[in-house]
C-alpha cells in the first residue's frame, strides 16, 4: 500500500500543476529597480477523487523565488520550489509579473500573469505540466502589515510519455497577511485552496470521479535587497 | 462567446503543441513481426494420423478444458469428437486462438506453456489437411502429461449462489463476493485456477485474502441490493487498502519454483468477477476458484506498471475509427523493489475488447531490451499470468516497458475505464534477491 500511496501523490503533484501558490507575496508590487528575495516553506495535501486518497496526503515543499521592481507598478518575478523522495521528486519554476491597479494607504490591489512549469519524475519517466493563471491580489493596510486575499483561475497542461495531453482549468483562491517582522523583512502565513475540475476513470464510482482539491499552508519570509 | 471561443481554442493549441511530448513507442521489433510462420514448412514426410500423432497433443492440451462438463463448449476425448469439428479446429488453431496461451513463442519461455509449438501446430494441419485420418489406434504412444491447471486441487471456493450480472449502466459490472476461506491454519496457495461458470460474460476475475475495516465494510454490504454479493465500487477503495491478492486472470495452474503466497486460516476470500456483456447475454454464474495448498512456499511480490495520467481523463483518448492507437510508458518500478536486484517471475496484461495487441519488456540500464511479454493478437476474455521459465533479473537502473495497441470500433472516441472503454496494464510477480 506505501507503493499505492506515493503513486497517489505523484498523481497529486501533477494535477497541481502550477504546484506551490505559496510565495505570490503580498497585493504591492516593488518599486522601479528594488528587489526581494524570498524563502517558503509549505505543507501541502490533496484530494484525489479516488476512494484511496479521501484521507488527506500531506507532503512539504520548500521554495525560493526573486522580484525585481520593473517600472512604477509593475514587477516580475521568478519562483521555484521542489520536494522529493530517493527516486521520485518533483520541481517546478514559475515566472510571475505583477501590475498594480489600486495603490493607496488603506488598500491595494495587483493582477498578475502566471506562467508555470511543474517537472514530475516517476521511476525516471517524467511527466510535464504546464500551467498559466490569474491571480488578483487584494491587500488591506493596517500599521505595517497588510491582509490579502487572493482569488484565482488559470489553466493547466499535463503531458508526458505515452499519454495524450490533458487540458484541465483550475480555480481557487488564497488568504494570509503579509507581517513586516523587521525592517524591510516581511513574514508572510498564507493558505491556498484550489480546486481541479479533474474526471479519473477506471474502477472509480461514476459520482467519486469529479474533482481534485489542493489545501497549501505556507510560510514565507521576504526581504528586500 | 468570443471569450470563450478564445480560450478553447488557445487551449487546443497549447494541446496541439503539446502533443509532441508524448513522443514515440521504443522502436524495438516485435519478435512475433518477423517470425516465421511455422506453416511454411511444407508437407511431412509421413502423414500424421489420430491415434499415434494428434491424440497425445489433444490430451496433452487440450481436454483439460475439452472434456465433457468442461470448461469449453464441447468434447475433445474421442476421435469422433476431434473428427467432426476438425473445420472448426483448424481456424482455431491456425490463429492460435487456441489453445488459449496468446503469449508469442519468440519472446520468452514460459512456465506450464499449453500452446502447441511450431512442430505441434504443423504436425496438427497436416493431419487436418490430410483428411483427418484415425490412424492405427495399437499404436498410440504413450499419453503426454498434461500441461498447465493445477497438479492437485486442495480447496475449491465459489460464491454461495449464482448470480446474474444486471450492470446499471453500460455492458460491464464489477461483482464482489465473499467466500470463507476453508482452512484455519496459515498456508501458502502455490496454484491458482479460475473456473468461470458462464466463460462466455466472465472476462476475468481477481482473488484475494479480505481483512480490516475493508472486511467489515464488505460484509454490510452483502446482499444490500437484493441479489448475491455487492457491487465493487461500493465497497471503499475496492477494498484494495486491506486486499491480499492471491490470483487473477480467467485460466491458471501451478505457480513454479516452490513459489506460493500465504494465506490466512479462517481468513474471509474476496472474489472480484468482471462480468462483461458486451458479447454475450446475461445468465447465472457461479464462478469457481480452485487452489493448491501447501504448508511451505517462497513469497513473492508484485509490482505493476501503467501510466497514471490514462486514468485521468483526456489521458488516454481512443478516438472513433483509430485502427491502431498506441499507448506506451516506461517506468524503473523502485517504489516496488526499493531499487534491489529481483527476479521477474511472471507477467500479466491487463486490457479490454478493443486492445488488439501488448507487449511488456524490460529496457536495461545498458539500453538492451529483454522481452518478457508479447501478445501479437489480443483476445479479450482470456487473461492469465504467464510465470516465466526462467527469471528475469531486474537490477537498479532497469525500467519496466509496456506498449498496448487498440482498433477502436466501438463508433465513439474510448477512454481508460470499465464499461466497454479499455485499460493498459502489466502485472508482475517478483522475488528479491537474484537466485
Amino acid at each position: 500500500m506505501r507503493a499505492h500511496a506515493v503513486g497517489v501523490a505523484v498523481v497529486a503533484l501533477a494535477t497541481t500543476g502550477c504546484g506551490s501558490q505559496i510565495g505570490f507575496g503580498r497585493a504591492r508590487t516593488l518599486e522601479p529597480g528594488h528587489g526581494e528575495v524570498s524563502g517558503s516553506v509549505e505543507i501541502d495535501t490533496v484530494s484525489v477523487p479516488t476512494d484511496q486518497a479521501q484521507v488527506p496526503l500531506p507532503w512539504v515543499q520548500v521554495g525560493a523565488g526573486y522580484r525585481h521592481g520593473i517600472v512604477k507598478n509593475f514587477d516580475l518575478g521568478a519562483r521555484g520550489w521542489a520536494m522529493g523522495v530517493p527516486g521520485h521528486f518533483s520541481a517546478g519554476l514559475s515566472l510571475e509579473s505583477k501590475l498594480q491597479f489600486v495603490r493607496s494607504r488603506d488598500a491595494d490591489a495587483v493582477t498578475g500573469l502566471v506562467l508555470g512549469y511543474q517537472h514530475v519524475e516517476l521511476g525516471g519517466t517524467p511527466w510535464h505540466v504546464f500551467g498559466v493563471g490569474v491571480p488578483v491580489l487584494m491587500g488591506i493596510n493596517f500599521k505595517q502589515h497588510q491582509f490579502v486575499i487572493g482569488p484565482r483561475a488559470g489553466y493547466l497542461f499535463w503531458t508526458g510519455y505515452g499519454m495524450d495531453t490533458i487540458a484541465v482549468p483550475f480555480f481557487g483562491g488564497s488568504t494570509g497577511v503579509s507581517i513586516e517582522v523587521a525592517k524591510r523583512t516581511r513574514l508572510m502565513p498564507e493558505v491556498v485552496i484550489t480546486y481541479i475540475p479533474i474526471s479519473f476513470n477506471g474502477e472509480v464510482d461514476q459520482d467519486r470521479r469529479y474533482g481534485s482539491y489542493q489545501v497549501q499552508l505556507g510560510l514565507s519570509l521576504s526581504y528586500d535587497l | 462567446m468570443w471569450g470563450s471561443i478564445f480560450r478553447r481554442s488557445a487551449a487546443a493549441a497549447i494541446v496541439v503543441v503539446l502533443s509532441s511530448c508524448k513522443g514515440k513507442p521504443d522502436s524495438t521489433p516485435w519478435c512475433s513481426d518477423t517470425a516465421a510462420d511455422p506453416l511454411d514448412a511444407g508437407a511431412p514426410a509421413k502423414q500424421p494420423t489420430y491415434f499415434e500423432d494428434v491424440k497425445p497433443l489433444i490430451d496433452a492440451k487440450c481436454t483439460r478444458c475439452h472434456t465433457t462438463g468442461g470448461l469449453a463448449p464441447f468434447s475433445l476425448e474421442k476421435w469422433d469428437d476431434v473428427f467432426r469439428r476438425l473445420d472448426v479446429i483448424r481456424p482455431a488453431i491456425v490463429s492460435r486462438h487456441m489453445p488459449p496461451w496468446h503469449a508469442a513463442h519468440c519472446c520468452a519461455d514460459y512456465y506450464e506453456d499449453w500452446s502447441l509449438t511450431d512442430d505441434e501446430l504443423r504436425l496438427f494441419v497436416n493431419f487436418i489437411d490430410g483428411g483427418g485420418m484415425a490412424g492405427d489406434s495399437r499404436k498410440e504412444p504413450p499419453p503426454m502429461a498434461r500441461v498447465g491447471g493445477l497438479s492437485r486441487v486442495d480447496v475449491t471456493i465459489q460464491p454461495s449462489a449464482r448470480y446474474t450480472p444486471a450492470p446499471s449502466d453500460g455492458t460491464d459490472e464489477l461483482r464482489c463476493f465473499l467466500v470463507p476461506w476453508p482452512m484455519q491454519e496459515r498456508k501458502f496457495i502455490t496454484g491458482v485456477n479460475p473456473v468461470p461458470g458462464v466463460r462466455s460474460i466472465v472476462h476475468h476475475l481477481v482473488v484475494g485474502q479480505l481483512s480490516g475495516d475493508s472486511l467489515d465494510d464488505a460484509r454490510g454490504l452483502e446482499g444490500r441490493d437484493g441479489r448475491p454479493g455487492f457491487v465493487c465500487e461500493d465497497l471503499k477503495g475496492m477494498g484494495f487498502r486491506d486486499l491480499k491478492i492471491l490470483g487473477g486472470g480467467v485460466v491458471g495452474g501451478d505457480m513454479p519454483d516452490g513459489l506460493g503466497t500465504p494465506v490466512d486460516g479462517g481468513s474471509t476470500i474476496l472474489l472480484q468477477v468482471h462480468y462483461s456483456l458486451a458479447n454475450a447475454p446475461a445468465a447465472p454464474d457461479q464462478t469457481k476458484v480452485q487452489f493448491r495448498v501447501d504448508d511451505n512456499a517462497r513469497e513473492f511480490k508484485a509490482m505493476a506498471i501503467a501510466n497514471l495520467g490514462w486514468m485521468v481523463e483526456g489521458g488516454m483518448k481512443i478516438k472513433k475509427d483509430d485502427h491502431d492507437a498506441v499507448y506506451f510508458y516506461k517506468y524503473e518500478p523502485t517504489l516496488f523493489t526499493q531499487g534491489k536486484t529481483v527476479l521477474v517471475r511472471s507477467a500479466s496484461p491487463h486490457m479490454h475488447a478493443f486492445a488488439s495487441k501488448i507487449v511488456l519488456r524490460i529496457i536495461h540500464d545498458n539500453g538492451d531490451r529483454e522481452c518478457l511479454l508479447e501478445i501479437p493478437k489480443w483476445h479479450f476474455g482470456w487473461e492469465q499470468p504467464f510465470w516465466f521459465a526462467k527469471p528475469k533479473k531486474f537490477e537498479k537502473g532497469d525500467q519496466l516497458y509496456i506498449e498496448c495497441h487498440f482498433d477502436n470500433t466501438s463508433g465513439r472516441d474510448i477512454g481508460w475505464g470499465n464499461d466497454n472503454q479499455e485499460m493498459c496494464a502489466g502485472f508482475f510477480n517478483f522475488t528479491e534477491g537474484d537466485e
